[in-house]
This record gives C-alpha cells, structure tokens and sequence, in this order.
C-alpha cells in the first residue's frame, strides 16, 4: 500500500477531509481539538513499554526532570559508529508545486520534511508518546491549573540568524498561530485568546486558556508549534525571511523541484547538526522516487510502496526503514441506521473479520494487527482488552439472533485511498464464510468524500495517529468534525465521560476513564479497525542515525530536523 | 518468333524466344516472342492493353516488375546480355545502352526534381563524357536536339511548370542523353493531343535517324505508328502473331486481329466507320489453347482451337501465325448514319448555347460561344487540350459555373450550376465523363450506379432495378453486371456503364466529354459504335467533346472546331473533314496520324517554337478534373 | 502570393485560432470547481471565503476575468498562483524551458530515425529485416509509454544494469543538459514511442512513392539504388509524413506529460497535474494555452515543411 494520501486528487468536496490528513496527524491535532473544563497532563507514564535509545524521556509535565541535558542524546545513541560531520543528504519524497514552507504550518509530508529541519517544536513525544523536551525549545512546562500554564524555554536559544529568541517571538509566535486570518491552528484558537500571554521573563511565559483543556500539552507537542521571529511570514519566494531556531537553514526553495538547507552553525544543541547541507527533493510519485533510491539519486526516501519493499530489501546498498505507527484504516457501521442500529450485526462484522489475512493482502503484512481501538500510540491505551479473532460461527449466532441471516449490503469506499479498496474486496471475501453478501462499492474520490460522506450506513475512512482523546473528538462525538460512525448512541453517557477525562489533570484517573471509554467502544462501537499500518521509508546503507521506532512522522521523525544524520565513510 | 535477318546489315537490338511468367503460379504472360531491330530501324509493337506489349519492352532493359520473373529467353544489345547482367552491370547498361520513354511523363518525372536535375544525373550516373563541364553541354545539347530551350531558367522548372508535350521532350531528352544504342518508347504519346503527339513522333523519328539509334515503339494504336514505323509486329496475348514490314502490315494484312485492329483506326477520309470487335483478349493464364484469338475469330476453325498456328512466312520478311491467313473475316459492318441534317433549324434545338464565355478564377478560356446541337443530332466539338472544348460541354453540364451568356435546353434557360437546375432539368442533360476509373464510386455496384439518377427522381426500387437491367443490356453488357463492382470491370465495360448510367432516365441531352480517350483502339471504336447506334435508336441530342478528329466521322453529323477559347469552324463533319476553311482544322487535320496514306516527314518549326514558348501555365486550367 | 505571406497569414490563423482556444480554456477552467473551497475547505467561514475571492479577483465580472486574464497573457503576465501566490511565470519557470527542451530533443532524435526505420523497411520490403523491425514497433507502439519507462528504468537504471539514472534531477537554474547521461532515458522513451508510428506512416508513404513511375524511371535511367531511394524517393515520401510527424510532436507534449512522472523530470507537466488536482486555475491555464500554442506552431511550421518539399505548392506560393 502506499501511505502517501494521494493528496494530488484532491477534488473540491473531498479537499477538507484530505487536507485534513495530508499532514499526518500531528498537525492537524487541534484542528480536531474543540474539549473544555479542567486541567491535566495529557500523558502518563502507564504503557508502553520504553524501547532503548533515546533517554531523558520524563513522563508528563508535571513531572518534568528531562531538561536541556537530553539534547545530546541523538547521535551518540544510534547504532553503527562514530558520527562524522559533514555531506550532503538527498532526501527524496513525493510533493508538488503546490509544496510550501512555513514555519509553523505544513499540508503535505514534503512541507513536513523542510518544517522540521528550519524549527524546533515547543515540546516532543517521546517514543511512548509521552511528553519529552529532548529535541524541543521549551525547558519545563507548569500546568498551574487545567487553564494556566507557564512554560520556560531553554537558555541562550538563537535564531538562524543570531538573533536570541525574546518573550516578544515566542508571544508573536502563539498569536500568528492562532491568527483567523491564517488559519494555522483552529483548535488552539478555540483556547487561546491573542492576549492570553504575559511575558514573565525573557524566557518564561505565562498562557492563560479560555477554558480548561488538558489536551492544549498536546497542542503544544505538535512539531508545528514552533518559534518564529517577531514579523515572520510565509515563503513568498524570498529565503531571507525563512529564519527559525532548526538545525538547517533554507537556502533556496522551488516549489515542487527541491529545497536546499544548509548548516545553521548556530544552532542551540551542541555538535549539532552533522551534516553540511539537506536537499529535499520533489518526486513526482512514489514509483519514480523508489526508482530513485534504487539507482542512487536521492540518499534516503520517504514512504516506500509495500509492494516495493522487498526489492529494495534484497539490495545490499539499502536499507528500509519501517517504524510502528498509529494510523489506520477502518470499516466504519452507522450504528443509527439498519441493520447496523442492533449491535448483535455490529459485533457479527467484527467476527468476520479476519485481521490476520488483512494485514497481509492489504498492507502486504507491513502493519500491525488492531482490536477495533483507536490511539494505540497513546500511553493510556488498553492493553487487558482481549483481542477480537475471527468467529465466523458466532458471528452467524449473532445474525441469526438479530434475524439478519443471508444479510446483503453495500459497502462503499473512494479510489483514490490506497488500500480502501483492497480492503473492502477482502472483507466481501470474509464475509462469504458467514452467508453475508458484502458488495463492495469503490466510488470516485470526489463523490465518495463529497456529500454523501458520513451518512452512508456502511463505508470505509482512514485516520493518522492521535492521542485517545483528541480521535475521539475528530470522529467519535455526536459533534465531532467527522462522525463517521453516528456515535456515541443517544443513551450512551460517553459524551459525559469524555467531557470528564478531558478536565482530569491526573494521568492514572484518565487513563481508567479512557480505560472506560475504550472498552465501551469495543463493545458496542461503530468502528471496525483490522489494522494500524507502519511507516515505510528507505536510505542508503551508508546514511546513519535514523533508527526504527513507533513514530509520528516518516524517517524517524526525519531524523529529528535531521540534526541527527550522518554519513558512515 | 525469328525474322528472316539476313536482311540487316547489323543488329542493335536482338529479342529471342523470350518468355515471362508470374512468378507465384507460373503462368507465361508472355512468349515464344523474337524480334530483331537494326541501328536507326523503328519497330512498332502493337497490341491491345494486357497483351504484354509493355512487360516485353521492360525486359529489354533487363527489368521485370514486381511479381513478374523472366523465365527463358534472351536479350541482346549488341553483343550483351541484358538478362544476363549482375546488378551494377545492369545499371551501368540502362541509360547508356538501352533507355526508356515512359507512357506518362507526367507520372514518370519526379515531381520534386527540377528537370535540369533529373537530366543532368543521368549523365553523372554514367559519366557521359567524363567531366562535368561535358556532362552539362550534352545537357544543352540534348535539350536542343528534343527542341527544347536549354536556357538555366528552363532547366530549373519542375515537370509540373511544364506541359505534357514538353515533359514528354524531357523524357526523350533524358533518353537520349547519354547516346543509347537501343530506346524503348512506351507509348510515350498517349494522353497527348494530336498535334503535340505529331511533334513528338517527328522528334523521335528524326533522331532515330540521325544518330542510328534502334527503337522498339509500343502503342495499341496503329495509326500512331503508322508513319513512324519501319516494321510492326502484332502482339496478342502475350505472343506474336503477325510480323513485317509497315507497308506490307497496312496494306496486306494477314492476321485477322491485325484486319480487326486497323478497321478499328478512324480513318481521315472514305466513308468508312470504325469497328470495334467484341470480346476481351484473354488474360494471363487464362489463354485457351491453340490460337488465342480464336474465341473472337470469325474464320476460327477446329484446328485454331487446337494448336496454335506454326510461323508462316507469306513474303519478304512478313510473317504470321495464323491457319487461316488470307481467309475473309466478318468484320462487322453498319449502315452508314446518315447525316440527318435535322439540327439545321435552330428553333428545333434541343441544346442552344449563345455567346457563353467561361473562365477560371477570373481567367477567361472560352469567348462568345455560339452553338446548337438539333433533336436527333449530334455535334462533335473539337480541340486541342487548351482549347476550352471541355470547359463548354462542362458548363453545359453544370459541372462549371464560372459562365456567361446563355444555354437554353429546349426552350428553357439553363441555370449556370447543376446543383441549382430541377431535378428534372438535370435528368434531361447527361453527362459522360473521360475517365470510367474515377467516375463511378468504387463502393457503389454496377446496379446502384447505374440505377441512381432514377432513384433521385423518384422512381420505385423495382422499377428502377428492372430499367437498370433493360439499360446494361442496351450497352452491350448483361443483366447480372448490376451486382459487381467496378475495380471488377475492365476500361471499355467501366465507361458502357457509365453510359447506360447516362441514359437511364431517358435523356433529351447526351454530352460525352473525350469518353473514348483513356481507351485501347479496339475499345474505342465499340463505344463509338454503341453511342452511334444509341443515338440513332433513342433519338438522343448529342454533344460529343474529343480531340481526335477521325473519331468524328463515325458519329458526328456536324462538326465544331475549337481553338484558344473560340468556335474557329463549324459545319458537316463531311465538310470540317473534308474541305476544312480555317488555317487551324487545316493544321489539325494534317497532324493527324493516318494509317493509309504516307506523309512526308516534316517538322513544323514555328508549331515547335510555339509548343516550348506558350506553354508554361504558372496556373494550370483544369482540362477536366472529375 | 510568396511564401512570406503564406506564413503571415497562417500565424495570423494561429493567433485567431489561440483566442478561440483561450476562451474555451478559460470557460473550461471555470468548471474545474471552485478554487475557494478548495484552498479553504469545506468548512470555511463565510467572511474568509469573501475575503479570498476579494483577493483573487474572483467577485469582478466572468467577462473582465477573462479580458484581464488574456491582456495578461499577451503582456506576459498570466497571473498569479492560487495554492502559494506566487506569478505563474514563477512558478513553472525553467519548466517550460525543460519541457521544450525535451520535447525538441526527442523530435530532432526520433524524427531522423523514424524516417531511416521507415525509408529503410520500405526500400527491403518483405526482408527479414523488415518483417523484424515491422514487428518490434508493433511492439513497441501496443506499449504504453508508462510501462516503456519502467521497463528502461529497470533495465538500465535499477535492476538490471545502472547505467543511467532512474531520475532527472534538474537543479533550479540549471539547463537541463547539464546531466546529459540523465536525459538519455526520458528521450528514449518519447523516441519508442514516436519511432513506430512515424516510421510506419513513413514506410507505407515510402512504398508509395517507390511504386511510382518515376522511380521505376530513376532506375531504367541506370542511377544507383541509393540514389534513387534517397534523393528520388525520399524528398516526396516525406511531404505526406509531414503532417504524421507533427501530431506526433504535438503528441509528444502529451507524452511529456507522463514521461515526466516517470522520470520525476521538471517540467510543466507535473506541474499541470498538482495545478488541476488543487484547482489551481492561472496554472492550468496557463499550460493549456502553453500546449495549444505547440500545437499551434508545430502545424505551423508543418504546413510549411510541406510546402518547401512539394515543388507543385511552393512554385504556386512564387
């Protein structure tokens, strides 16, 4: 499958909804972000389990211990040699003319790729999606209250071009993204007002929310909340004005063509970055930067086809880089609408599935298998439930039982989604098993995404990684931005336990209460989820410092503003 | 078949026991054909189209078109072998031993050449003369000696600026050149009109003469020959069947082909009609046995069928194969049309042409135009190319409608385009175009080209099917050509078709535009003798457009007499023929080729100077484009 | 009426024909969808989406649009990028330049082989080399120029051997022959892709011509073989391929198009592609009259070509 979101075919209808997840996730998390009340760190040490490498990695905010130490953790921690400085990566990634830099706002991976490289985020997630301020500009962040913080930034921060970042940036910073004009944050907007700052020091500031939200920490972990100098704007055809505090400096940009970025030798993390110089170049899709990468014109690619994966594998000059991640694709039942308005049929689709075999003939085996829950990233998410398999004689019980026996239906899904398609065959496949006819319905992008989006009984749809509480927001509320799924049910209170998670400043109480919620959706949930799918880059052999861990963006991270590449001799 | 030779001093060109076949099935094409020519001897071969006559002439330059392998025989030039040749060799040999004068020097120039260019390279190709300067004085000299101006400025010309008679001097020029011992003439005056094709004649015959070179002259028409000649040899179906000096052949002929080949030749004077024979002359492979004239034979016997005749040599080098040599055949014979005099009364006109003058984008070719063809008559209307004959019967027609002045059918006034006559009109005039190949639709059958002038007036399907069968079987063709098409009909059926497609719907008025020219002799003089017997049964008004002049007297009652756009004489064809009044009749006359009569040679000089000087027609009139 | 004022008056008949083409472009680019919504979103608040039209001129009249949009265009100026603001000019470029300039190295690479394959399959017609060459074109023209690319690709830049490179990276202001190794494939791919109609047309032309008279003449005259395919032969087979060979330029602007997916290379037709995808209509309009314009003088200089070589047209012209 090809993860790129096929962003070319955008069509009118369908433009928000791609747009939306064109960037990934990360970007767009307050974008889907609307919750209120109380205050709490969004992240608890509970879950995953910490993989080796990066270290300095603290829990939350509250607990924050991390501090400007962990900047040096990067190369030193990257297998295979010593780090040399020095070269020039040719990173390779599908974009277009319509690619664009700012500082603090991206559509398409190739804008990630430049974003990262020319700013620094405010805060970072760790490997275990906790909190982390290894990599970021903020020192320590205080939650006084669900609707108050004060974060302090790191000392002696610079901008490419020398000049120190001030309290006057970092608030210039806050109100550009929050600007209406721009758009940049509509998430954070609804928090923050453009006076809700007050300077206590050079480096320390004060945010004083609109209402409480926990979830505004995630906001500020987004690799889109960046600094910017006072006056910053957008890449108009002038470099000169691309100025941040990123390990690279923009040396030239044409749109759908390349970029190149050179060395800031002022950068704040020492020793940092290794290399002289990052081009990114454009492609103009993922066959011919594949093609790339196999006849060494780039030095490392962004998302690999699945069906290329083995090829390049058996090349000795490369290497694939696959990293777990949280997004999925999923099979979405309107739980208002017959017949999938009794959950008996709901759990009996869920029963058909058979996610094994899905993740094979849909990912050609490069994901994960998923239990019908969302946020699998997230520290809180549940791991007791058991995992739903395959019960073809159940899920006919259930039929039976609901008087849905030799059910027929359509399922439905867009063209220009790699992977829906596919998995609406196999499933139709599936469903034999249990005398359920499926007929699977493929329908052009721009009709599939446009009015009928939402309202069909049975369809497909696919999500990038979130926090628990920030999906549920986007798709799973009665006001969500995309209510795919019609739920929660109008006698179900998950409404108010959402309401009440979003307010617990206390890790653990919210991880039980998104324990609830989660298990809620297991049971009686309009979602069926076979899979979460991987990050699938490639480099060549000799390009060190990328390491494979579940990550939010491509090139681990791309490889941090890719501070922490280097070429081995 | 040999010739006595003992005769000839020396021999330029020797043909003996030649035999060509189709190379996928065998099939001879020709055979058993010998002929000798002897240096500034012209031999004429004559033979209808399919003979083999051209596949004869082709093999003396050692070429066989595609599809086409010499299967026996040889062919000497002097003393080499042209069948004999390795490739270079054969190349070096055309051109500087033996060259070819194309039929169609129209088609045979290269139209992306100037003709300087194409002249000079063959004399480059055999490096005639050794040097470059040589190669262009022979160039100069050459076009001097084809009375051609020689001038940079001609030379640059593309055959297309010039006229056909002149292209065809270039092709002569280019034949010769480079002083070729053999020249091959293709009938190389077809298409020409008859004064141009006497120049033409005289031009080749001239340096014949002069500079000894033997020619084997191919031509289906004996009359053309009949003056150039010094021996003929008859051709039919791919062998020879009569062979001898001109005079002998003209005089006695003893072959019965050969009788039925000159009583085709209009003649000049007498009170003769032409004749055409029914019949087609077998194709290759389907040859019968013995004599293959002997399905068209009036005096074919048994014998005939059964082998085919042994040379006999009936006098001083004539010789012939043939059973019955002397025996009378019929040839067919009418009642001479009686000029019915009928159309002397103007006010009885069927077609009244008055002051009609005609022009091409602004070009005037026809000025003041008066005549009129009378119920019954037909009036031939004769020209050179140029002379505007065709633009008038096109008007008329309505096939051009850049005229003025008037043309009355009957009483009524003609509009001047076709498309803007009744139907009705346009039913009553008839139209018969030159050329049968490109005027009946390909994908259309015999039936439903024949039966569509009916259909357009409104006749029911039946009964136009059953006039159609009526009308095939007045020309001479039957019922069951409605279902064919026409690549499957040969010329002479084509343009009967196209005849019968002319009178279905019972025409007052029948123009034949040159219907005859595209055709063998043989042909010709059947379809003559068709229109005039038609005409004569159905009572029809005819105008009938040619430049050959004895053609005429077969079916003409009067004659017109074009000549740079203007009617120069008109009157009886006995008249026009007989005691032409005006200076240009009297030229045309006397360069018409004529079997029986012996006419001096003579090269009209000024007629010459005028064929180079006027002819450069930077805009090109349409003779006829249909 | 000299050449001169032939070709006057044909360019006069290609600018009219432009205008033609420039309003159905711009009628046609209207129905694209609505550029608004498709930067905005769905979701967009009312007073931005005016905002937005305000700024893209969208709220003038359909007609001052299209006025302002063609003197733009005559003046050089096609407007301005909706997805980044940058001028169109801009943001194609060297584009153009690297889409022309592939387009006229593959004509001036394939043209003369299509003509020698065709020229010389006629004169050795029914041989085997013949029958050979009939055969791979036939071949090569079923094969789309897509998978034509990936085949090379993996022939001669990945898999097999890697002897060119799989992509054309042409730095922004460099000319694009700097990396000539890099060029090698995309212009072997639009020359498969053009040879085997061209050369077919040119052969079935070339066997007319060499069943002519006049040929048949040249040779009787005792001229060597090669003289008369080349300088009798050729000269009028060419004139009827002429017309062949200009759809085919025209075509290969189409061609350019996929190639240059394939190859990744910079030009106007991945361009064109993300301009329709996010309704970027200066852009899209832009190209299309970019294209028509090739087309435009392509036929141009064809129907002159044809003149030049048929003697009967240009002594007419004299």
């Amino acid at each position: 499958m090809d993860n790129d979101r096929r962003r070319e075919l955008w069509l009118p209808h369908a433009m928000s909804r791609r747009r939306l997840l064109a960037g990934t996730g990360a970007a767009v998390l307050f974008a889907a972000c609307g919750g209120d009340d109380d205050s709490a760190s969004p992240s608890t040490q509970g879950g995953g389990q910490p993989t080796g490498g990066s270290t300095g990695t603290a829990g939350g905010p509250a607990t924050t211990s991390g501090g400007p130490a962990t900047t040096s953790g990067g190369p030193a921690t990257t297998s295979g040699g010593t780090p040399t400085s020095g070269g020039t990566l040719r990173v390779g990634l599908v974009g277009s003319t319509n690619d664009l830099i700012d500082g603090q706002y991206i559509v398409a991976k190739a804008d990630q790729a430049r974003l990262v490289s020319g700013w620094d985020p405010v805060v970072n997630y760790d490997t275990d999606f906790n909190i982390s301020y290894e990599h970021s500009l903020a020192e320590e962040i205080e939650t006084v209250a669900a609707d108050n913080y004060v974060i302090r930034f790191k000392e002696g921060l610079e901008f490419h071009n020398g000049k120190p970042v001030t309290a006057d940036d970092i608030i210039y910073s806050f109100r550009r993204r929050i600007d209406p004009k721009l758009n940049l944050a509509p998430g954070l907007a609804e928090l923050l007002g453009p006076d809700g700052m007050t300077a206590i020091d050079d480096r320390t500031i004060e945010f004083q929310l609109l209402k409480p939200a926990v979830t505004f920490i995630n906001g500020l972990a987004e690799y889109t909340t960046t600094i910017v100098p006072v006056d910053y704007a957008r890449f108009d055809g002038d470099v000169s004005n691309q100025i941040g505090t990123g390990p690279f400096m923009l040396e030239s940009f044409t749109p759908g063509t390349e970029s190149v970025h050179v060395k800031n030798p002022n950068y704040w993390g020492s020793g940092l970055p290794l290399l002289d110089e990052v081009q990114i170049i454009d492609f103009a899709d993922a066959q011919a930067l594949t093609n790339a990468l196999a006849s060494g014109e780039v030095d490392a690619a962004v998302d690999i086809p699945f069906a290329q994966v083995s090829t390049l594998e058996s090349d000795s000059n490369l290497r694939i880089l696959e990293s777990q991640a949280g997004n999925w694709l999923v099979i979405t039942m309107a739980i208002d609408q017959a017949p999938f308005d009794d959950v008996r049929v709901r759990q009996a689709m869920r029963l058909i599935a058979n996610r094994e075999e899905m993740v094979e003939r849909v990912l050609a085996g490069h994901g994960r298998v998923a239990n019908d829950m969302y946020g699998v990233l997230d520290p809180c998410y549940p791991k007791d439930i058991p995992q739903r398999e395959q019960d073809i004689e159940q899920a006919m019980a259930l039929l039976a039982d609901a008087g849905q026996e030799g059910l027929t239906i359509d399922l439905f899904a867009p063209d220009d989604t790699a992977g829906l398609a596919e998995l609406i065959a196999v499933f139709a496949d599936q469903a034999q098993a249990a005398g359920v006819t499926v007929k699977a319905q493929v329908l052009d992008g721009g009709t599939y995404w446009g009015d009928e989006y939402t309202k069909r009984t049975f369809a497909t749809s696919f999500w990038s990684t979130r926090p628990y509480l920030i999906q549920v927001a986007a798709g799973s509320l009665k006001n969500a931005t995309y209510p795919e799924t019609h739920w929660p049910s109008p006698d179900s209170d998950f409404a108010e336990t959402y309401d009440q998670a979003i307010a617990e400043t206390d890790d653990s109480a919210r991880c039980e209460i998104i324990a609830e919620m989660q298990q809620e959706e297991y049971d009686n949930g309009g979602n069926l989820i076979p899979f979460f799918y991987n990050l699938v880059d490639g480099h060549a052999a000799n390009v060190k410092g990328f390491e494979a861990r579940p990550n939010l963006l491509n090139l681990d991270h791309y490889g941090r503003g890719w501070k922490n590449i280097w070429f081995e001799d | 078949m040999t010739t006595t030779s003992d005769v000839t001093t020396s021999t330029a060109l020797a043909i003996d026991d030649l035999r060509i076949v189709v190379s996928r099935t065998g099939e001879d094409i020709v055979d058993e054909v010998s002929l000798t020519i002897a240096p500034g001897e012209v031999l004429g071969l004559v033979g209808e189209s399919g003979s083999g006559k051209t596949t004869v002439g082709l093999a003396v330059l050692g070429h066989a078109r595609k599809g086409v392998t010499v299967a026996s025989g040889r062919v000497e030039i002097g003393d080499v072998p042209m069948l004999e040749l390795g490739p270079t060799q054969l190349r070096l040999a055309r051109g500087q031993l033996v060259s070819y004068v194309p039929q169609d020097p129209g088609t045979a120039l290269n139209p992306a050449m100037r003709i300087g260019t194409q002249l000079l390279e063959v004399l480059e190709a055999h490096d005639f003369g050794g040097s470059d300067g040589a190669h262009r004085r022979r160039v100069t000299e050459v076009m001097a000696e084809v009375l051609l101006p020689g001038t940079p400025q001609f030379l640059r010309r593309y055959p297309h600026q010039l006229s056909g008679g002149q292209q065809q001097r270039v092709g002569l020029a280019m034949a010769f050149a480079c002083r070729p011992s053999v020249i091959v003439l293709d009938e190389p005056t077809t298409g020409l009109d008859v004064s141009t094709q006497a120049h033409v004649l005289q031009t080749v015959r001239q340096l014949c003469r002069e500079h000894g070179v033997a020619a084997l002259y191919i031509t289906h028409d004996l009359a053309v020959v009949a003056t150039l000649v010094d021996r003929v040899a008859v051709l039919y179906a791919g062998r020879i069947v009569e062979h001898g000096p001109a005079a002998t052949m003209f005089d006695a002929p003893a072959h019965p082909y050969t009788r039925h080949l000159i009583a085709a030749v209009p003649a000049m004077s007498g009170e003769r009609t032409i004749t055409g024979l029914p019949g087609r002359a077998p194709s290759p492979g389907h040859r019968p046995a013995g004599c293959a004239f002997a399905p068209r034979c009036s005096a074919a016997t048994e014998e005939c069928r059964a082998s085919f005749p042994p040379i006999d040599v009936l006098a001083d080098r004539h010789a012939v194969r043939c059973y019955h040599p002397t025996a009378a055949i019929q040839v067919r014979d009418h009642a001479e049309a009686a000029p019915s005099g009928v159309g002397d009364v103007p006010g009885d006109a069927a077609l009244t042409l008055r002051r009609v003058s005609a022009s091409y984008s602004g070009h005037t070719v026809v000025r003041d135009v008066d005549l009129h063809v009378g119920r019954g008559e037909c009036v031939a209307l004769v020209g050179e190319s140029g002379s505007g004959k065709t633009t008038v019967s096109r008007s008329v027609g309505g096939l051009h409608h850049e005229w003025a002045g008037e043309i009355h059918l009957g009483a009524t006034a003609l509009a001047r385009a076709a498309r803007d006559r009744p139907v009705e009109q346009r039913l009553r005039i008839q139209y018969v175009f030159q050329n049968p190949y490109s005027s009946l639709n390909p994908r259309r059958s015999i039936g439903e080209s024949v039966g569509r002038p009916l259909i357009v007036g409104g006749t029911s399907a039946s009964d136009a099917r059953r006039a159609v069968a009526d009308m095939l079987e007045r020309v001479s063709l039957t019922a069951d050509y409605a279902d064919r098409y026409p690549d499957q009909l040969s010329g002479g059926e084509r343009q009967r078709v196209a005849i019968a497609r002319a009178l279905v719907s019972k025409p007052e008025v029948l123009v034949c535009d040159e219907v005859t020219s595209a055709l063998d002799v043989l042909v010709q003089a059947a379809i003559v003798e068709l229109l005039a017997e038609l005409q004569r049964e159905l009572g029809l008004s005819m105008l009938f457009v040619t430049h050959n002049l004895p053609l005429v007297r077969s079916i003409a009652d009067r004659t017109a007499v074009m000549a740079d756009g203007r009617l120069v004489e008109v009157g009886t064809t006995e008249q026009v023929l007989s005691q032409p009044e005006h200076e240009y009749t009297k030229r045309l006359l006397a360069d018409t080729p004529r079997i029986n009569e012996t006419r001096p040679v003579e090269v009209v000089e000024e007629r010459l100077a005028d064929d180079v000087a006027l002819h450069a027609p930077a805009v090109a009139v349409p003779e006829l484009d249909v | 009426m000299g050449i001169a004022k032939f070709v006057l008056k044909r360019v006069l008949l290609g600018v009219l024909t432009l205008v033609v083409v420039s309003i159905v472009v711009f009628a046609l680019t209207q129905a694209l969808g609505d550029p608004v919504e498709a930067i905005l979103g769905r979701e967009a608040q009312p007073a931005s989406v005016a905002a937005m039209r305000e700024e893209l001129g969208l709220n003038r009249a359909v007609i001052t649009q299209y006025s302002d949009w063609l003197s733009g265009l005559v003046t050089g100026d096609p407007g301005i990028s909706y997805t980044n603001g940058v001028p169109v000019l801009e943001v194609l470029g060297d584009r153009i330049w690297n889409s022309l300039f592939l387009m006229l190295v593959s004509a001036l690479v394939s043209i003369p082989i299509s003509i020698a394959i065709g020229t010389l399959t006629a004169a050795r017609r029914d041989t085997a080399f013949d029958s050979t060459s009939s055969a791979t074109s036939l071949v090569l023209a079923s094969m789309p120029e897509f998978v034509t690319g990936l085949l090379l690709i993996v022939l001669l830049a990945t898999n097999v051997w890697q002897v060119f490179p799989a992509v054309v990276r042409i730095r922004p202001g460099e000319a694009p022959w700097v990396d000539v190794g890099a060029l090698v494939l995309p212009v072997l791919t639009l020359t498969l892709g053009v040879v085997p109609y061209v050369s077919r047309v040119m052969r079935a032309s070339m066997i007319e011509v060499l069943e002519s008279d006049y040929i048949e003449m040249a040779r009787l005259k005792g001229l060597p073989e090669r003289t008369v395919v080349w300088r009798h032969a050729l000269p009028n087979a060419i004139g009827p391929t002429l017309q062949v060979i200009a759809i085919n330029i025209a075509y290969l602007a189409g061609g350019v198009i996929v190639v240059e997916n394939i190859f990744n290379y910079p030009g106007i037709g991945l361009a064109l592609r993300d301009a329709v995808t996010d309704v970027n209509v200066p852009v899209v309009q832009f190209i299309a009259m970019l294209i028509a314009a090739i087309y435009v003088v392509v036929n141009l200089l064809a129907d002159v070509g044809t003149i030049l070589v048929t003697p009967r047209l240009r002594t007419r012209l004299q």
